[in-house]
């Protein structure tokens, strides 16, 4: 294990293990104590579904640090998928400061960093699966992941999914649906897919002119002598966020009534529990489970929600499983005939410091990384401060991207950086790789664009992508955050009509002029489609533009300074 | 009609989709929100006085007419629209769709004849902008009913 003695005892200071009655020289027996109380929880009910989500590509352990806000419009405030922080905490029964608080919230995140160490890591999973699969019985197990796994890293751009693909046939993998995976353009995708071992599943992928599904929309499963039914749902929106050229011929979309047809057709069938394997996010589930009838149990992913208890909306139990490979969810089902009885959820924390690493994975990490590792691991600098990224409306990372976009175009009055959700976390203190540089920004389609827009133009676009992130109904929500700005400052209203949420906009410190034309830089998104381009600057990935910056800055300091100004709800800083 | 494109489905395909669809309760329309995004009675008024010689007040709310469309469209060029009613053939006589903000907001009408065995229509349509898009069934004696639902045409980005 690549982990300190130092390491070791604050994770047991930590989780209150350690104590003057368990001296430090038993640090190992209790180590592996506190890994059994985490990671062997007796097996409940028949059946048992092992679950994976939104990895993106973070193949080794690295930091990733929850948002500090999730902002929700009234009907929504304080429901799951808006809690953070102590609200997070209250709402699953949570203690600050111990192992499952550092994962799941930002608070204190710096310190728990130093005591607890890495999150997540590709051969870390692998063990936690094959140690799930071997306590429960590998029998009466389904591995599943929920999307969001090939793409959006270092390894995962230059592998061009393949390093995640190989990953998830050595660790045993059912079925997937998937998200980003489709920026790979539509013929790698379908490559990938036959190089994989799991099953694709999704009911709502189309073709764009007769509606046929294109994928196999559900798996029907014998386990323990019940049929358990599978169906697939990708992200719905692929087609809305990302170039059209990555989906040609295909149609997505929520579809609630054919996932009605699917459901009825399985039960159909004598299925006696049905799952949903979902990239909708945990609102829009939430919303489904309410206007479908018959799903048992949604696997919820593309939120990067948490559920240390399992939620329930009506009849229907929804779980997530987190982000950056950060945990194994286990869901242990009591499965009847014809109804599914009962349930457990264990969101497994993925700790580094409390598991051995998988030696097969660690070989074909290695093997994968090894032609990419000159170039991922050079140090492009030190970060003096935290570099985080999620947040409803602005993260440090995206106030980075700002700067060096106005280092490299000094006439770019307001630099648009979307509101992924992935990414990772720099510590202060830790080198800035261009690894981690592409863990936020690893995309196919990179290019910065330059483009002239009319400030009115500009206003009715930051409503239309405000709209998208805080209409009430879920239906109405594209997902993701809202973009990030810089050089622009603005006052949010939550809960204004559609229209009137965006406020007191000034540029460079002045007042905004709906008349005049704002000199803008975009990535990532079809933004710089609504103005004008400006051809004289080519259009050059981000990556690079921030990769410049770093290395000409060496040493990055940055408070974060929002310049947003949130109206009707707090907002809280990390730290 | 020229500027869109069709997409008729045969009778089977809409037989299936319509009692597939038949299943959504009607809490799927009441969880909506009170106002629809987008809406412009005026702009919608008149185009209805135009086309079919009505106001918005002479439209009947009803659960007989149902309206499928996506919420967020994937493109507001090509927009797949179903309408569709239980009531029997023959008490339908059209339908009727609009949508506010479109530079004509009348989209198409449909007048069914003797050979139409139920009342279902499937087309794609133009939105031009976040707007409502409404069903209007008009029925043998006279009456025109109403099913709305919001469709949000936006530029995209972030995942």
């Amino acid at each position: 294990m690549s982990v300190t003695r130092r390491d070791l005892l604050s994770v047991l200071a930590a989780t209150g293990v350690l104590s003057a009655a368990n001296p430090a020289g038993a640090f190992a027996q209790l180590l592996k104590s506190e890994a059994e109380g985490l990671y062997d929880r007796k097996p409940f009910g028949n059946v048992s579904l092992l679950v994976t989500a939104d990895l993106h590509a973070q193949l080794r352990p690295h930091y990733y640090m929850e948002p500090p806000n999730l902002l929700a419009p009234k009907a929504l405030y304080q429901q799951p998928g808006y809690l953070t922080g102590e609200s997070f905490l209250r709402y699953f029964g949570l203690k600050r400061g111990g192992l499952e608080a550092y994962f799941t919230t930002y608070l204190d995140f710096v310190s728990l960093a130093q005591k607890f160490g890495m999150m997540g890591g590709a051969s870390y999973l692998t063990a936690l699966l094959k140690r799930q699969r071997q306590l429960l019985g590998a029998d009466r197990t389904l591995t599943l992941d929920a999307g969001d796994t090939w793409t959006t890293s270092g390894i995962g751009l230059l592998t061009g999914g393949k390093a995640s693909v190989d990953w998830m046939n050595l660790s045993g993998y059912h079925h997937m649906v998937a998200h980003w995976e489709f920026i790979l353009g539509r013929e790698l995708f379908d490559q990938r897919l036959k190089e994989l071992k799991a099953q694709f599943i999704s009911f709502n992928i189309v073709d764009d002119q007769f509606g046929d599904p294109v994928y196999q929309p559900y798996a029907i499963h014998q386990k323990s002598g019940y049929s358990i039914g599978v169906i697939g749902s990708t992200f719905p929106y692929v087609k809305v966020a990302h170039p059209a050229r990555f989906s040609e011929g295909l149609s997505f979309g929520v579809r609630d009534n054919e996932l009605q047809k699917y459901v009825d057709e399985i039960r159909g069938k004598g299925v006696d529990a049905v799952v949903l394997l979902s990239h909708n996010g945990l609102p829009l589930d939430s919303a489904l489970a309410r206007r479908i009838k018959g799903i048992d149990l949604i696997i919820s992913a593309h939120t990067h929600d948490m559920t240390p208890r399992p939620l329930r909306v009506g009849s229907t139990w929804i779980v997530c499983a987190g982000s950056g490979g950060k945990f194994v969810g286990r869901v242990d089902l009591e499965v009847a005939k014809g109804s599914l009885r009962d349930l457990r959820y264990h969101l497994m924390p993925v700790a580094p410091s409390l598991l051995e690493p998988d030696a097969e994975a660690e070989k074909l990490l290695k093997e994968a990384y090894a032609p990419h590792q000159q170039k991922l691991s050079q140090v492009l600098g030190t970060s003096e401060s935290l570099i985080y990224k999620r947040d409803t409306v602005y993260s440090t990372f995206d106030e980075l991207v700002g700067r060096a976009v106005q280092q490299a175009y000094p006439e770019v009055e307001i630099a648009f950086s979307p509101g992924f959700r992935w990414g990772t976390t720099i510590v202060p203190g830790q080198d800035i790789t261009m690894e981690q540089l592409l863990s936020y920004t690893a995309i196919t389609y990179p290019e910065v664009y330059i483009f002239k827009l009319k400030g009115e133009r500009l206003k009715s676009l930051l409503e239309d992508i405000a709209a998208n992130v805080f209409q009430p109904d879920p239906f109405y929500q594209q997902g993701g955050d809202m973009s990030r700005l810089y050089g622009l400052s603005y006052s949010l209203y939550i809960n204004g009509k559609p229209g009137e949420r965006i406020r007191n906009i000034s540029v460079g410190g002045r007042p905004f002029n709906p008349g005049r034309d704002y000199v803008l830089a975009s990535y990532g998104g079809n933004l710089q489609n609504t103005g004008t381009i400006l051809e004289k600057y080519p259009p050059r990935p981000v990556y690079d533009i921030v990769a410049e910056y770093i290395r000409s800055q060496k040493s990055i300091k940055l408070e974060p300074k929002p310049p947003v100004r949130v109206l009707d709800a707090a907002y809280r800083l990390p730290g | 009609m020229d500027r869109r494109k069709f997409l008729k489905k045969s009778v089977g395909a809409a037989l299936s989709a319509s009692l597939a669809s038949s299943l959504v309760p009607a809490l799927a329309q009441a969880a909506a929100p009170a106002a629809l995004e987008g809406e412009d009675l005026a702009k919608l008024g008149k185009a209805l006085k135009d086309a079919l010689g009505k106001e918005f007040k002479d439209l009947l709310p009803s659960t007989d007419v149902k309206l499928v469309l996506p919420t967020i469209a994937e493109s507001g060029a090509n927009v797949p629209v179903e309408i569709e009613s239980a009531l029997a053939m023959s008490q339908v006589k059209a339908v009727h769709c609009f949508s506010d903000k479109n530079p004509n907001p009348h989209l198409f009408s449909v007048f069914f004849g003797p050979a139409s065995t139920t009342p279902y229509y499937a087309t794609r349509v133009r939105i031009a902008e976040t707007a409502p898009v409404r069903a209007i069934l008009e029925t043998a004696d006279g009456k025109f009913l109403l099913a709305s639902q919001s469709v949000r045409v936006t530029v995209g980005g972030c995942g």
